[in-house]
């Protein structure tokens, strides 16, 4: 039976030691490196981004690439022999992260995490890391390969993405509301004077003052959803109310549609209402805007053992095939919305994304171009007390 | 007393907002003074204003700081006071600083003129 396993480490001590943990089985398994393959093994030794490490069964190192030196500080002399888990905070030692980690590998072929992991100089990182056991060709584990990222780079970056979007609409806001008081004085004072083109000229401006207000709002919602930040309570609710009150108020401001809305639910859900209002407020005006010639707008509310779904149903111009996929991404706005000169920033559905995320619910939508969109969300259940 | 013209005091160091405010009030039929220096706010001993409209976010000076002077100290502490800001939680601050009254920019012309005669009375 051919045991060979494929170990992308030339180093000698690696391969003894990997043999050394396999004491418990009779026949060691022949390791050896895959057909003297130069390339590969000059590509593991050369990454230098991500650590590669090789543990034995019970998680003591035995193979450590330049990447790890690089990112965790030790030599690969310094390490070989001892066990991973001098990688963790202590506080997940103490918890046995090491230990689970390495179990839910085994249990469903890769364990993956992000957490904090600790360098040679004690300073810590945030790393991502997936582990994956190795077997042999019969089957028997060998031991694991781990490999690192560091993330603490890019986490810095998101919270100075988040910084700025935070001090540039906050900054956008000032000026903006001069700009709209002065407005509404001298909508008052042409009112008193009856200047009718006067005030219709001005009425645009304020559209476009209205418009420019939502955006900030939207961005400042982006980073602020990003940053986990609530001002609201968490609580369990009935999602029929919050659908109709929400598709009456829209009604209201859109009298070109009738937003009919149909099922109902017995479960209740748990999450910030204020957020699943604003999933809702940012279907039901995609739906409105984006179906210019239709009248209707149908809303369905259904339910299974496990969740809720919301749909939401329009007639209007769809989204072509190819781009449904990405309409969920931030600033995205699919192709035939952007000819059709719509205005819009590609900013609604990402925060419903988000904002459903943040609830371990689904999101989804399904289009024919020319024919019409439906975008629903489901939430699971909130368990009972 | 009660029939003589009001007295607002707006505290904001962006001129343009200082400048719509007082059209906005005058307007509206208050006296309007303003400052965009937070020190001479703090001197108000005479002649105090019936309400105030402080900007959380003056150049040098902390808004919530002098928030809390004004409400802790006599003769202002019964002045009724709106804290003005950009700031989402806007809210927050201004119940942490004892203010009576906040309002988030952008505002609406009616949203400020409904709360300052609310607190004027």
């Amino acid at each position: 039976m051919d045991k060979r396993i494929v170990i992308p480490f030339t180093n000698k001590k690696t391969l003894l030691s990997l043999r050394k943990s396999k004491t418990t089985t009779k026949k060691a398994p022949e390791v050896s490196v895959v057909g003297g393959d130069e390339g590969y093994r000059l590509f593991v030794e050369g990454v230098k981004e991500y650590a590669m490490i090789m543990l034995d069964m019970k998680g003591y190192v035995i193979g450590w690439n330049i990447g790890a030196e690089n990112l965790l500080g030790y030599k690969e002399k310094a390490i070989v022999g001892k066990h991973f888990s001098r990688l963790f905070t202590q506080e997940d030692r103490k918890a046995d992260k090491p230990k689970l980690e390495l179990e839910q590998a085994l249990e469903t072929g890769r364990g993956e995490d992000e957490n904090w992991l600790v360098r040679r100089d004690k300073s810590q990182f945030w790393a991502s890391g997936m582990s994956t056991p190795l077997r042999d060709k019969a089957g028997n584990l060998l031991g694991f390969a781990k490999i690192i990222r560091d993330l603490s780079e890019r986490k810095e970056l998101e919270q100075q993405k988040d910084d700025f979007i935070s001090m540039a609409s906050h900054e956008l806001k000032t000026p903006l509301t001069s700009i709209k008081l002065y407005a509404q004085l001298l909508h008052k004072y042409l009112e008193q004077i009856k200047e009718e083109k006067g005030l219709s000229h001005l009425t645009k401006i304020q559209e476009q003052i209205t418009k420019q207000e939502n955006l900030i709002r939207d961005l400042l919602n982006v980073s602020k959803i990003q940053s986990g930040m609530a001002d609201y309570q968490v609580q369990e609710f009935n999602l029929d109310s919050l659908v109709k009150d929400t598709a009456k108020e829209l009604e209201a401001t859109a009298p070109t549609h009738i937003i009919v809305v149909v099922g109902k639910t017995s479960h209740k859900v748990r999450a910030i209402k204020e957020h699943i209002g604003q999933v809702l407020t940012n279907f039901l005006t995609n739906a409105i805007k984006y179906s210019p010639e239709a009248k209707k707008i149908n809303v369905r509310l259904s339910e299974d053992k496990k969740s809720v779904t919301v749909s939401v149903e329009d007639f209007g111009m769809g989204i072509p095939k190819e781009q449904k996929k990405r309409v969920f991404d931030r600033f995205y706005r699919s192709e035939n919305v952007k000819t059709k000169s719509l205005s819009g920033y590609g900013l609604g559905l990402y925060i419903a994304s988000q904002i459903i995320k943040q609830y371990k619910g689904q999101i989804k939508v399904e289009s024919i171009e020319g024919k019409g969109s439906i975008f629903s969300f489901s939430l699971p259940h909130a368990k009972q007390k | 007393m009660s029939k003589a013209r009001k007295k607002i005091m707006i505290a904001d160091d962006d001129s343009a907002i200082v400048d719509v405010l007082t059209l906005i009030l005058e307007d509206a039929g208050y006296i309007v003074e303003s400052t965009d220096d937070g020190r001479t706010i703090k001197d108000i001993k005479e002649d105090c204003p019936d309400l105030i409209l402080l900007d959380i976010w003056m150049v040098g000076f902390d808004g919530r700081v002098i928030c809390k002077y004004l409400k802790g100290n006599e003769p202002t502490k019964d002045i009724p006071l709106i804290m003005i800001s950009a700031n989402k939680d806007i809210k927050e601050i201004a119940m942490k600083a004892g203010a009576d009254d906040f309002i988030a920019k952008p505002f609406d012309r009616q949203d400020l003129l409904a709360k300052v005669a609310q607190l004027i009375k």
